[in-house]
């Protein structure tokens, strides 16, 4: 393998890590006003599920923020937002954990992303910490969505939200 | 002159004689034991018996190298306790569903392990493809004695062996999730801290099926604490951050007072890592 760097890497984001870091903040902002949706039209077990995980999305948003300070995104990411809200807020609850599902499933790929990026250790701690939970999030909501197969629970095949799609 | 025959006023006399002969005795001894000589080789305290020579381990240091490697030990150490837990023959009846379940995940950690083994060799490192001994000796071993017996420590087998297996289940997929988590902080590139994550996140979801089918239900997803042992139930999702604390697991007969044996597992540190110097047995 090759010889270990002498250079540390930074601690704190990085220039560059910080306009990737935003795009992950302003979906996370979304993500929580996703499931607020959700949650109004939900049955009692899946609403349960929902605000439990929105505000595990609210917490992650909030933590994103404080990491980048003054250079945090001021709002939620429009586009994103504006493009999931119907289908976030609509049909039965089988279909809403399935849109849930897929967005968890996606987010986890986009973070991957993300901290596969970024250089700054700070960031990729946070964003290592909050992938695994969204996967597990993910697991939970395929059973809300009628998946029984383990490899509907287990596998991600989904692709990740990237800025050309949704621009901040 | 007195009865001694010395003169009292004399700078000779018989109790400076003794005084003046003691200290010189003592710091004679003292001299020849602090001295060099055919007992005392150069360098080296005085000792009495035989010490043997002690050999130091090699420097080791946690390169990006040294952390796949640890990485992929625990993934064979999930293997190998997955294995084990087949072939105990406890997935029958009402639990034959688990055993589907216990197979498909022995399949990730051998693609996990695979995964890491290639990122290691691409990068021209070299593998380590079996158990943390350290884990095994610390954690799994202690874990499946408590379920299994062991008449030689005086450990009575479990009563409720299929509980505890999925508790130790539970327990290794959230020490294999956190320790990638953990890297992350370790490792230099951030290429390899998102393939440590890839894999990270799929013990996070075994993780999360296996405390649903402990307990189940909207009960069992979120945070909740048993009212009987004041302990924390497993949870699907126990909270919006993943953990890097200590992981409890109860197992084990249960004691007079109703208890089980808890052990608590970290992620491997400094102390358990398999430095380049390292080689499976």
């Amino acid at each position: 393998m090759s010889a270990p760097t002498t250079t540390a890497p930074p601690k704190q984001p990085t220039k560059s890590d910080i306009a990737i870091l935003q795009f992950a903040h302003g979906i996370e902002l979304a993500m929580t006003a996703l499931y607020a949706k959700a949650s109004a039209v939900a049955g009692k077990d899946l609403k349960t599920v929902l605000d439990l995980f929105g505000g595990h999305h609210l917490a992650q948003a909030q933590s994103l923020a404080g990491l980048l300070g003054r250079s945090s995104a001021t709002t939620q990411n429009a586009s994103f937002y504006t493009a999931f809200v119907i289908a976030a807020s609509s049909g039965s609850d089988t279909e809403l954990a399935g849109t849930f599902l897929s967005l968890e499933n996606s987010l986890v790929k986009t973070h991957l992303g993300v901290l596969g990026i970024i250089t700054g250790t700070d960031g990729a701690q946070l964003v290592a910490s909050i992938i695994p939970v969204q996967g597990r999030h993910a697991a939970v909501l395929a059973g809300f969505a009628g998946k029984k197969g383990l490899g509907d629970i287990l596998d991600n095949a989904a692709k990740p939200f990237d800025t050309k799609t949704y621009p901040a | 002159m007195n009865s001694n025959n010395f003169d009292l006023n004399s700078a000779v006399n018989r109790r400076r004689f003794f005084l003046t002969g003691g200290f010189a005795i003592a710091t004679t001894t003292l001299l020849a034991a602090c001295g060099k000589g055919p007992q005392s080789p150069q360098g080296e305290f005085p000792r009495i018996g035989v010490v043997p020579p002690t050999t130091g381990l090699p420097d080791g240091a946690p390169t990006d190298e040294v952390l796949l490697r640890t990485a992929t030990s625990l993934e064979f150490n999930a293997i190998d306790t997955y294995k084990k837990v087949l072939a105990l023959g406890l997935f029958t009846g009402s639990a034959s569903g688990t055993a589907a379940v216990v197979n498909r995940f022995k399949a990730d950690h051998e693609a996990h392990a695979k995964a890491l083994s290639g990122i290691i060799t691409e990068a021209k490192g070299e593998t380590f493809e079996c158990a943390n001994e350290q884990i095994n000796k610390l954690y799994i071993n202690p874990a499946l004695d408590l379920i299994l017996g062991n008449k030689d420590a005086g450990i009575a087998p479990s009563d409720t062996p299929l509980d505890d297996v999925m508790a130790l289940a539970l327990g290794l997929e959230t020490l294999a999730a956190e320790t990638y988590q953990f890297y992350v902080s370790m490792l230099s590139q951030p290429k390899l801290r998102a393939a440590a994550m890839g894999i990270g996140e799929q013990e996070s979801r075994h993780a999360a099926v296996l405390a649903q089918a402990i307990n189940p239900g909207i009960a069992g997803i979120g945070p909740s604490t048993n009212k009987d042992t004041g302990k924390p139930n497993p949870a699907a999702v126990p909270g919006p951050f993943g953990s890097l604390g200590s992981i409890a697991v109860s197992l084990g007969k249960k004691s007079e007072a109703g208890n089980k044996t808890t052990l608590n597992m970290e992620t491997p540190s400094l102390n358990s890592m398999a430095y380049e110097y390292a080689k499976c047995s």
